[in-house]
């Protein structure tokens, strides 16, 4: 009986061997971490190589870079001049796309263990986004000749990162016209949605004409995957910042002052050019 | 017909104890707790709760010590683990010394491009060991039994002395996975746990025949005491996180509060001033029901009772083992000489991942006084493999081990007197 007993339990023994021992040697340790999730994640390297495809490479060395946003995106100049294409446009609106899955899975998904960092960083990309599809918007709209000047140089000695402003050629049209109220049709149909839908994807702020006779025209960006703002989401990238490191604040705020000072650049001149505007009850 | 019935009744308890157990202790959170690991039980998965046959027996199954027939001293004047990163990085040091080097000489170490492979080198390395799990277990264990037979009824007395240290980091990943590596550490965070222990104890387990459900077996039952001395660093309790390191004010931004790094975690200055020292005492039992010299059950509760002092008391974890062994060259018809087949299954509750052990262990003995060891293992999960040679007095033991925790490589020299 004894024996019958060491043969029932070598059998367990053996099956349990059979069972159980497969497998290797390798760890396999978790590929989405605690506070993601793996849509997310898959999110964020699709966003991340479509950033990279456009020429946006956003290198953070060290974590001593976040003191430096400006410094986050060191080919901004060239990227800007090179936004001038449908297709580059297309590839921002779907980083914004996947950019905001990243968002929702963090918002809804990582139940509550989403990270400061994450955030700030989702925002920040976010706001830089939108702000590069606006100035390709205004890229784009330049066929064939050059309206829209936009220009990029974090060490201006005006102090303003950002430049914008008409070429030459449009700005004799202005002076030649004699009613302010016919100014926007100076500009191509085109153009004018270029700047309508720049306002709005920087500011969320909405254009319109002055001139009743003049048809006003809707931004085209007031729809998914356009959710928020270049500004807004900036904005939210700093309360983030704040909460993972106070130092950060003051930095980020400069950045954001400068994105705001284009933004409040594009919004006087199109107020000379004949347009109203209304601004988002959260500014 | 009654015996088989039997049989079959004590064989459907042992699994429902394993699988009850195993739902009952299985948790999903990662832990570095640790316990004392012998390089033997590690080539095998670990599971030693049932073949206690030496001086291991003292941390895994109290019982154990009452298998042994003669008096005997045993002290492992090395016994090492460390952790398979860690081992490749120290195999490379001398690599990163000459990039380091190099750069450091350099009029301008961050931007001169005569330097350039080095600096990426470097920086390529320390991402690599950013993510790599670094460990140590450094143990001096010291045993002594003294059995004693009374006809059929056989005590053993027994006490150990063990000094032991134990080294722990690991970076824990958190949040999105972004390509940049520096973007990716900032919401990582470090673990870390470095523990200096001196133990002292007794142990005492007696063996008798018995008969259970018609069954002639024998049983052992043991118990040890220890007193344990501890001094501690860790942040298991609050974990230091990258944000941590780049907030040395807190997140108040204000020096001089509590939640200032130093305040928080230790003082980099002095990284040392912040140990924590704690006493306290754990106690530990064990039975195994031998079924002749052929198979055995055993069962362990560690820290049975227990507790640790520090600035508050701890409470020690329990932690139970259950473990089926069979020796399988002692089978009817199988019985070979001058080798050991040993094969064990079981369950242990403190790796908190849900997970059958497996271990199996083959025993060459050419020569009375040599034996030579394969072992293979499982381990919730993880595969382990182990050899050994035992020359005389002498045991030399390897294991390649895998846990929750890391990959270690595992190596004891042990000296073993028999009288």
């Amino acid at each position: 009986m004894i024996s019958k007993c060491i043969m029932l339990l070598t059998s367990v023994i053996v099956c349990s061997m059979l069972i159980f021992t497969s497998g290797c040697f390798e760890r396999n340790d978790p590929i989405t971490a605690l506070g993601s999730t793996s849509k997310a994640d898959e999110a964020l390297k699709k966003a991340e190589t479509i950033l990279e495809k456009i020429g946006i490479t956003f290198t953070l060395k060290d974590p001593g870079g976040l003191t430096n946003p400006e410094d986050l995106v060191p080919n901004l100049g060239n990227v800007l001049r090179e936004l001038g294409s449908v297709e580059k446009e297309m590839d921002l609106e779907e980083a914004v796309v996947q950019l905001n899955i990243v968002l929702s899975e963090l918002e809804q998904e990582a139940k509550g263990e989403s990270s400061l960092s994450d955030m700030a960083m989702v925002h920040f990309y976010l706001g830089i986004t939108y702000l590069l599809d606006a100035v390709s918007r205004f890229l784009i709209s330049d066929d064939p000749e050059e309206t829209f000047i936009i220009e990029y140089d974090p060490k201006s000695p005006s102090g303003k990162w950002f430049a914008f402003d008409i070429s030459m050629r449009v700005k004799v049209k202005l002076v030649l016209t004699d009613n302010p109220l016919d100014y926007p049709l100076i500009f191509t149909l085109k153009e004018r949605q270029a700047f309508i839908d720049a306002a709005d994807l920087i500011g969320d702020t909405k254009l319109k004409p002055r001139a009743p006779n003049i048809q006003p025209q809707s931004s085209s960006v007031d729809r998914p995957p356009f959710l928020k703002s270049a500004l807004w989401h900036l904005e939210q990238a700093v309360n983030f910042a704040q909460q993972y490191s106070p130092d950060l604040v003051e930095i980020h705020e400069e950045f954001n002052r400068n994105i705001s000072d284009l933004e409040d650049t594009i919004r006087q001149d199109s107020v000379d050019w004949g347009y109203t505007y209304i601004l988002p009850p959260w500014r | 017909m009654v015996i088989k019935r039997n049989l079959l009744l004590f064989a459907s308890l042992m699994f429902v104890l394993i699988f009850i157990a195993s739902e009952l202790f299985a948790s999903g959170v990662e832990s570095i707790v640790s316990q004392y690991k012998s390089i033997r039980p590690m080539g095998m998965g670990n599971i030693f709760t049932t073949i206690t046959d030496n001086g291991d027996a003292f941390y895994y199954n109290p019982a154990g010590i009452a298998n042994i027939n003669h008096p005997l001293f045993a002290f492992q004047p090395l016994r090492l683990l460390i952790t398979r990163d860690l081992y490749d990085e120290i195999g490379n040091i001398t690599q990163l010394a000459d990039d380091v080097g190099k750069v450091r000489q350099s009029d301008d170490p961050l931007n001169n491009p005569d330097v350039a492979d080095e600096r990426q080198r470097v920086l390529n390395r320390m991402e690599r060991m950013f993510y790599e799990t670094l460990g140590m277990d450094i143990a001096t264990p010291t045993q002594i039994t003294f059995p004693v037979n009374i006809r059929n009824f056989n005590l053993a007395i027994g006490a150990t002395v063990n000094g032991w240290s134990e080294s722990k980091v690991k970076v824990l990943r958190h949040g999105l996975r972004w390509k940049s590596f520096a973007q990716d550490i900032l919401d990582d965070e470090i673990l870390y746990r470095i523990i200096a222990e001196t133990s002292y104890g007794v142990t005492t387990a007696f063996k008798f025949p018995i008969s259970l459900l018609s069954l002639p077996i024998e049983l052992s039952m043991g118990i040890s005491a220890m007193k344990i001395n501890q001094m501690l660093i860790t942040d298991e309790d609050d974990l230091l996180s990258v944000s941590d390191l780049l907030n040395p004010n807190g997140k108040d931004n204000i020096k001089g509060t509590a939640d200032d790094f130093e305040n928080h975690f230790f003082n980099p200055d002095d990284p040392f001033a912040c140990i924590s020292k704690g006493e306290g005492y754990s106690v530990d039992a064990g039975v195994i029901v031998l079924l002749t010299n052929k198979a055995e059950v055993a069962f362990s509760l560690r820290n049975l009772m227990g507790k640790i002092t520090y600035d508050k008391t701890k409470k020690l974890p329990k932690d139970f083992a259950i473990s089926i062994v069979v020796n399988l060259t002692k089978l009817p018809h199988l019985n070979i000489p001058m080798m050991d087949v040993i094969l064990a299954t079981g369950l242990d509750s403190l790796s908190n991942k849900t997970g059958v052990q497996l271990g199996l262990e083959t025993i060459l003995k050419p020569l009375k006084f040599l034996s030579i060891s394969g072992r293979i293992g499982r381990n919730q999960g993880y595969t382990s493999l182990g050899a050994g040679v035992q020359l005389l007095f002498l045991d030399l033991d390897y294991a390649f081990y895998c846990d929750t925790f890391a990959n270690w490589h595992a190596f004891s020299l042990k000296m073993a007197f028999q009288y």
